[in-house]
């Protein structure tokens, strides 16, 4: 027996607690402001007119800066390169390329390479009709060996590298050739041909070159045979003194101290120049773009080059808010699909966004099944922006259809959800598959005021086809593309984003949920593709934490600023200029150096990622970066 | 931080830890035992006890092939454990179980920690205030001695430390010899180059093994810490003889500080040397056996006394100096601490045993009227002859395992046994090059201890004189001197010493044919014959004491302010005669026998300096033998004076007065000193590295993890990090790309490489390239590339070549990778660049710099 004294008392109690945890549910669902899309800025958007191409930074009309663009035929080439090779670009910020820049892998990019770094390009189809049309010393010479005459232009590129002119061989010609050419040899510093081709057992990535450290790819276990996708057939180049070797092969049967393994990517000092070369077609893909900019930025003593800064996590088909596939999520999970995204799969990916620091970008999709009978509930993208909302992701859209629909009539057909929705959420991103992008840049574009996508600024997809990774599909609209897929991390892939990281401080991963919603076998069950995905995120994005974890609409601004920027730097003593144009709020940039650390700097701030390599925040259109020399001795 | 604080750190450390571990220790396990004896004497005691204990046990655990750490430390432990228990019967095992009842109380929580910490506080309270009281005991009534002891130290420390700060690099050419030496122990193999004394290389592995403190460090700074020592030992030894208070500290301060003595008799002082570490151990071993005489003398008489009147005899030896209370086996521990004394004069360097041993036989000589009893003689005899064993009996280990004697050690054996004449120059350099070889370093200075007493064995005279000169010129003027010019002087004052003496000789010949031409015509009788004879041998011995005398102005002295060499042949003579005087009196007997020994000790080392003009066989080189002389010097005058003054005070019975007089005298003779400048300005001697060389080396070891680096340079480097990393030859560097160009291979295969590179080099070794001032240039790298398999290749124009084409070399390479060969670390005479090296794929060293003949 209590006393009635206690028995109020607890009650009291009882009510009191029940009511503060009541409480905070409460507010958490009043407060919630889940219909307005905190991750979109309210300024106004940089749009494609913004965005720098070549020639604008001078201010004079290049016809090779405008040839760069897509759509545009620059195959006649020669002459018309010439012509714009007298543009008078700053030679710091040409770049020739031999080759094509539209016929060939290399040649794309190259093109997007030099988008990227704000440069100029020249394209010829020979080594010889550049040379005698040569009014300006570009900055560098990109070789695409394909396009060589041996018999006459290993000599003249002896004599430009002679010059002071930095050349990179993108891909190496075949080895009898160089076998052959002794002056080859000395120019691209081959010591010794040891094998025509030989089997590398790995290939290992020496530090400092790209962001992310040393790496070595070989097989040690089970996993690594998945992985292992490099070619590994080469032949064997070793390389004499006056190289330095970024990229080499391993074999078990050679001793890096008295038997070199094959070099696969190096610089050979020849006359005043430098000449890269890289055996392989590591500069092909996207992996080219970072290739190319640490090669470059071996040339100098510092190096800064604007980049995204952006790393997006996208959740693509994630949620469903219809119900489908019933019976085999029943037979697997043992309820429907709905419950188990609301269940299972987003209380694990809250998890992971957490662990890892990812910003998830939920790109929704009110069906998947076209022929779908269950209908999607408005109470469930209720709670989905809600429960989204509190773990401070993003949501966009997914027009994917499981019958490959077009983009046009799964909009139509989801329209009329949305309307019944009345969901006032600005809806940024939008997800596309492949080969869709053409029509997502119409519909974007196209979108009449009123609609669901009229409020769609990017596009996100894992092809991006004739567009570069990072542009505009039409005037307003961007595109990102994908960079890795979750469920996988193979050794190439691993490379491509040490080397997009290198070139861009980009990278955007793909969770795609469609695997879990219509499996195919016992690999595409979530707690399978969890495993994977947990660790390949959790263990490879690591090295690059140091750039900023951003949803879909962050990194859309990001890549409008980074695409409407251009910039110059210069040095004297110790202290760097950079001069920005086009910069709207903030940029990013990463300063390379030799020994150096940054003491201070005016207009900005900056991080050390790496010995050696900073990332620095521009605020100011100017800004001064003051250097010092990091080895001051201790004792003195 | 800088290097100078550095250094002065790394000194205070090596002090501290060289204190606490040869005489803290010892102190605390030997103080009752000691506790009859003075201060000065319980320093001796303790101080030899721990230097003794360490060397063998280094000398046990090296040929046990055991020795490291670990068993350092455990070695140590049981050492004075054993000594501990046998002595004191501490009861340890009660000690470490109430320690452990306290831990187990605080482990069941019946202790809290605060309160566990509490007794621990209390404790080491006690302790301090324990310390504390001895210091205060220590200090009453001494504060002026304290003073002059502080000043003292700082006089020493201030002429000899300068030069740490100066030169951070060996100011010897054989240091990096035995650096290589001690090396070799730290990789456990002990006589790496054959046996030699090893008694210093095992106090400094010690301190290096257990301290963790760097050879090449230690090897820089305990020069100053030992030179330290020498003073003090002298010091204490001067204490415990005089009478007086106070001469001591003065005979000290002019030793150390007045500008009497020449730059050849104090220079080494500025090397870690072993020579000059086992002269701390000559006048314990003189000290402790006096006090054997005098002690066993007490006994005997108290064992005589004793039964018919015990008072008596504890009144009669209550006061006796130095023993406050005399125990039944004071002079078998005296004896002892001669034999350990004497042995480690051995362990340490012969020639100190052979100064050790010319003065116990000196003091054989002034204690003849006691040396001789059947109480006395065997047990001296036993004493030196076991002394001589423990110091042989390591090296006679390691030649009957199969291990050959050292090429120096053999060198000074020829010169001890004469075979070795006038050509000791031949035989140094012999020695020199299979030093060399048994190093297995082709181009290593490793010419043994006595390499540059070589050079100054074929001039020996030459080198003190030069310094000499060398101070009174400005460090301008020197350096606008020509070599030649150099030259020229240092033969025209090597022939004014031996027109000097010539001169003297022809002088005294003449007068003697003279006299006897005189007496001849005069007349013919017996009576005049015997008067010719004594003549003859009045000039005989004027002979001898004017070649002493020259010997003296010229190698012993600094005659540009003041000429004390005459003053100093008459000490030769008045000491002796005083000692005589002293020893007719019962009284003063000791006094007396302590006095002639010293007297004659200074009289042999005279002779021992004009060995050669008399005609006698040189046991040492004359240019060691003046260091010796200068310093037994001071003890013999600072005795005399003490005698005199002691004499001439004697009549002042009250003591106050006595020591204010002392003390008054003193401030005026320093003060006359002052005012006559003949106060010593601080020398710097010559280094055999560069100040940078030194401070990239710490850097580097400090930067860098160990063995992730290699240093590319002249050999100094090769054995000073060799703990820490590894060295490559500048001249093999060289030779690889000399007639290949890019097509030879030189793989470096660490991280980081390093080269250092002098633009001025250095003026190594010889003092005719001194001051040259050249710098590399392209004519010195145009030069054709020296050749040759020993050190040869780093001096002269040969290293002015090297450096020159190191330095090209440097520019072309730069040029190829501008970005990432670096400069380390430069100033206007010396450049260090360094690369950071993928070890997966190492750079290829050799290029075309365009001064390589490549074909």
């Amino acid at each position: 027996m209590i006393s009635r004294r206690n028995y109020f008392t607890i009650v009291i109690m009882m009510a009191v607690i029940c009511f503060l945890f009541l409480l905070c549910g409460v507010a958490r669902d009043q407060w919630n402001d889940y219909d307005t899309n905190s991750h979109v800025s309210e300024g106004e958007l940089l749009t494609q007119a913004d965005a720098w191409t070549a020639g604008k930074g001078t201010g004079e009309d290049s016809e090779a800066a405008d040839s760069q663009n897509v759509g545009e035929d620059f195959e006649a080439t020669d002459s018309q390169s010439t012509e714009s090779g007298s543009t008078a670009a700053a030679a710091s910020d040409l770049a020739v390329y031999i080759g094509s820049l539209r016929e060939d892998a290399l040649g794309d990019t190259v093109r997007e390479w030099c988008t990227y770094t704000k440069r100029e390009v020249l394209s010829y189809q020979s080594l010889s009709s550049w040379y005698a049309r040569m009014e300006e010393t570009p900055e560098i010479l990109l070789i695409n060996s394909d396009y060589l005459d041996y018999d006459t232009d290993v000599e003249l590129l002896m004599e430009i590298a002679e010059t002071g002119i930095s050349m990179i061989f993108c891909n190496l010609p075949d080895v009898s050739v160089i076998q052959e050419s002794e002056n080859l040899q000395e120019l691209l510093g081959i010591h010794t041909i040891r094998a025509e081709s030989c089997t590398l057992d790995g290939i290992q990535l020496f530090e400092g070159f790209l962001i992310g450290g040393k790496a070595e790819y070989i097989v040690e276990d089970e996993k690594d045979e998945e992985r292992q996708d490099l070619e590994l057939t080469t032949p064997w180049y070793q390389t004499g003194s006056r190289t330095k070797v970024y990229m080499a092969g391993m074999m078990e049967e050679a001793d890096s101290e008295t038997d070199p393994y094959p070099a696969l990517i190096w610089r050979s000092s020849y006359g005043n120049a430098y000449v890269f070369a890289v055996c392989g077609d590591y500069l092909e893909g996207l992996g080219g773009l970072g290739f190319l900019t640490a090669l470059v930025s071996e040339m100098y003593d510092y190096d800064i080059y604007p980049i995204v800064n952006a790393q997006n996590l996208v959740i693509v088909n994630g949620p469903v808010l219809a119900s489908e596939n019933s019976t085999e999520m029943q037979t697997i999970y043992s309820r429907d699909s709905d419950k188990l995204f609301r269940d299972v799969i987003f209380p694990g990916l809250a998890a992971i966004s957490e662990d890892s620091g990812f910003v998830m970008t939920c790109l929704l999709a009110v069906r998947t099944d076209s022929s779908g009978i269950d209908e999607p509930k408005t109470d469930d993208l209720v709670y989905y922006l809600k429960y989204l909302k509190e773990q401070s992701a993003e949501v966009g859209l997914s027009l994917w259809r499981t019958d490959g629909a077009s983009l046009a009539e799964a909009s139509s057909q989801d329209a009329a959800f949305w309307e019944s929705s009345g969901s006032a959420y600005q809806y940024s991103a939008l997800y596309v598959s492949e080969g869709q992008l053409t029509e997502a840049a119409a519909l974007t574009g196209e979108a009449a005021d009123g609609t669901y996508l009229e409020t769609v600024t990017t596009v996100v997809t894992a092809d991006t086809g004739d567009c570069y990774l990072l542009d505009y599909i039409n005037e307003t609209t961007t595109v990102q593309g994908i960079t890795s897929d979750a469920y996988s991390h193979t050794f190439s892939e691993d490379l491509t984003l040490r080397a997009l990281e290198t070139a861009l401080g980009y990278s955007t991963i793909s969770l795609d949920l469609t695997r879990v919603l219509w499996p195919e076998d016992e690999s595409d069950h979530w707690e399978n593709l969890y495993e994977d995905f947990s660790s390949n995120i959790g263990t490879y994005w690591k090295a690059f934490s140091d750039f900023e974890r951003t949803t879909l609409s962050e990194s859309d601004e990001r890549v409008r600023a980074f695409l409407a920027l251009d910039y110059t730097d210069t040095r004297e003593g110790d202290t760097i200029s950079l001069t920005t144009t086009g910069l709207t709020d903030t940029a990013w940039f990463l300063l390379r150096t030799d020994g150096e650390e940054i003491a201070s700097i005016e207009g900005g701030s900056w991080e050390e990622i790496e010995t050696d390599l900073y990332l620095i925040e521009v605020n100011e259109q100017n800004v001064k970066i003051i250097l010092e020399k990091s080895t001051d001795l201790y004792y003195y | 931080m800088s290097m100078d604080v550095l250094t002065i750190l790394q000194f205070v450390s090596v002090l501290f830890w060289y204190l606490i571990l040869t005489t803290g220790i010892p102190a605390l396990i030997f103080h009752r035992k000691a506790a009859g004896f003075g201060l000065s004497v319980r320093f001796f005691f303790y101080f030899l006890i721990g230097n003794f204990s360490l060397m063998n046990l280094v000398f046990a655990l090296q040929l046990l092939h055991i020795s490291n750490r670990v068993t350092l430390v455990l070695g140590t432990c049981l050492i004075y454990g054993i000594a501990d228990w046998k002595l004191n019967h501490r009861p340890w095992h009660e000690s470490l179980n109430a320690m452990w009842r306290n831990v187990e109380l605080v482990l069941s929580k019946r202790m809290g920690m605060k309160t566990f910490f509490l007794h621990i506080l209390r404790f080491l309270g006690e302790k301090i205030r324990c310390g504390a009281r001895f210091l205060r005991t220590m200090v009453r009534g001494r504060s002026v001695e304290w003073i002059f002891f502080l000043a003292v130290t700082a006089l020493v420390l201030g002429q000899y430390g300068r030069n740490l700060l100066e030169h951070y690099a060996y100011c010897a050419s054989d240091i990096i010899v035995h650096n290589y030496w001690i090396n070799g122990m730290s990789q456990g193999e002990i006589f790496i180059a054959g046996v030699y004394p090893f008694g210093f290389h095992c106090i400094i592995y010690y301190l290096h093994a257990v301290t963790g403190i760097d050879t090449y460090v230690l090897l820089r700074v305990f020069c100053l810490v030992q030179t330290l020592l020498i003073h003090y030992s002298l010091l204490t030894f001067l204490k415990v003889c005089c009478k007086n208070r106070y001469i001591p500290y003065v005979g000290v301060a002019v030793y150390a500080g007045l500008d009497v003595y020449s730059y050849a008799t104090y220079w080494r002082f500025c090397s870690s040397l072993p020579q000059e570490f086992g002269m701390i151990f000559i006048l314990p071993s003189i000290f402790f056996l006096f006090l054997f005489f005098q002690t066993k003398k007490e006994e005997l008489d108290r064992a005589a006394l004793l039964p018919q009147d015990p008072e008596a005899a504890v009144k009669k030896h209550a006061e006796k100096l130095p023993v406050k209370h005399t125990g039944t086996n004071d002079s078998f521990i005296c004896l002892a601490a001669f034999a350990i004394s004497f042995s480690m004069t051995i362990s340490a360097h012969f020639y100190n045993t052979i100064i050790a041993g010319i003065f116990c036989a000196c003091i054989a000589v002034g204690y003849g009227f006691r040396l001789f009893r059947k109480q006395y003689f065997g047990r001296v005899m036993i004493a030196g002859i076991l002394s001589v064993a423990l110091a042989i009996l390591p090296m006679g280990i390691a030649v009957a395992m199969g291990t050959p004697l050292q090429g120096s050690l053999r060198w000074g054996m020829n010169v001890i046994s004469g075979s070795s004449g006038s050509s000791d120059t031949e035989e140094e350099t012999e020695t020199e090059t299979e030093t060399e070889e048994e190093a297995g370093n082709e181009t290593m200075t490793e010419n043994a201890d006595e390499t540059e007493s070589g050079t100054e064995a074929g001039s020996g005279t030459v080198v003190g004189n030069s310094k000499t000169k060398s101070d009174t010129l400005g460090e301008e003027d020197l350096a606008e001197e020509s070599d030649d010019a150099d030259e020229e002087d240092l033969e025209e004052e090597s022939e004014d010493t031996e027109e000097e003496s010539d001169i003297g000789d022809a002088r005294l010949i003449s007068m003697a044919d003279l006299w006897q031409g005189g007496i001849r015509t005069k007349s013919s009788g017996v009576g005049n014959q015997v008067r010719a004879a004594l003549i003859k041998i009045y000039f005989r011995i004027n002979g001898v004491f004017t070649s002493i005398r020259t010997q003296i102005r010229y190698n012993v002295l600094d005659t540009s302010v003041v000429d004390l060499s005459t003053f100093l042949v008459r000490m030769i003579v008045l000491i002796p005669l005083t000692g005589v005087l002293f020893l007719t009196r019962s009284k003063s007997r000791e006094y007396g026998a302590r006095l002639l020994s010293t007297g004659l000790c200074l009289t042999c080392l005279g002779a021992l300096l004009a060995a050669g003009a008399l005609g006698l066989p040189s046991l040492m080189d004359s240019s060691r033998c003046t260091i010796f002389f200068a310093y037994m010097s001071v003890v013999a005058v600072v005795f005399f004076f003490d005698a005199v003054w002691s004499v001439l005070t004697g009549w002042l019975k009250n003591g106050r007065v006595r020591n204010t007089a002392t003390i008054l005298v003193i401030v005026l003779a320093v003060s006359a000193v002052i005012q006559k400048g003949l106060v010593r300005k601080v020398e710097i001697a010559e280094a055999y590295g560069t100040n940078e060389a030194v401070t990239c080396l710490t850097n580097i070891i400090r930067d860098n993890e160990d063995f992730t680096w290699t240093i590319c340079s002249a050999n100094d480097e090769l054995r000073m990090g060799e703990d820490h990393g590894y060295h490559y030859e500048i001249s093999e560097f060289l030779y690889a790309m000399e007639s290949t160009g890019e097509d030879g291979e030189i793989i470096i295969p660490t991280q980081y490489v390093y080269f250092f590179i002098e633009k001025t080099p250095i003026d190594y070794y010889y003092s005719d390239y001194l001051y040259s001032g050249r710098s590399i240039s392209e004519e010195g790298a145009e030069r054709l590339l020296p050749y040759g398999s020993t050190s040869s290749i780093y001096h002269l124009e040969s290293r002015w070549i090297m450096m020159s084409r190191m330095y090209y070399w440097a520019q072309a390479f730069a040029e190829l990778y501008p970005n990432e060969f670096k400069v380390y670390y430069e100033t206007d005479d010396f450049v260090c660049y360094y690369i950071e090296q993928n070890t997966y794929y190492l750079y290829n060293f050799a290029i075309d710099y365009g001064y390589n003949n490549v074909s």
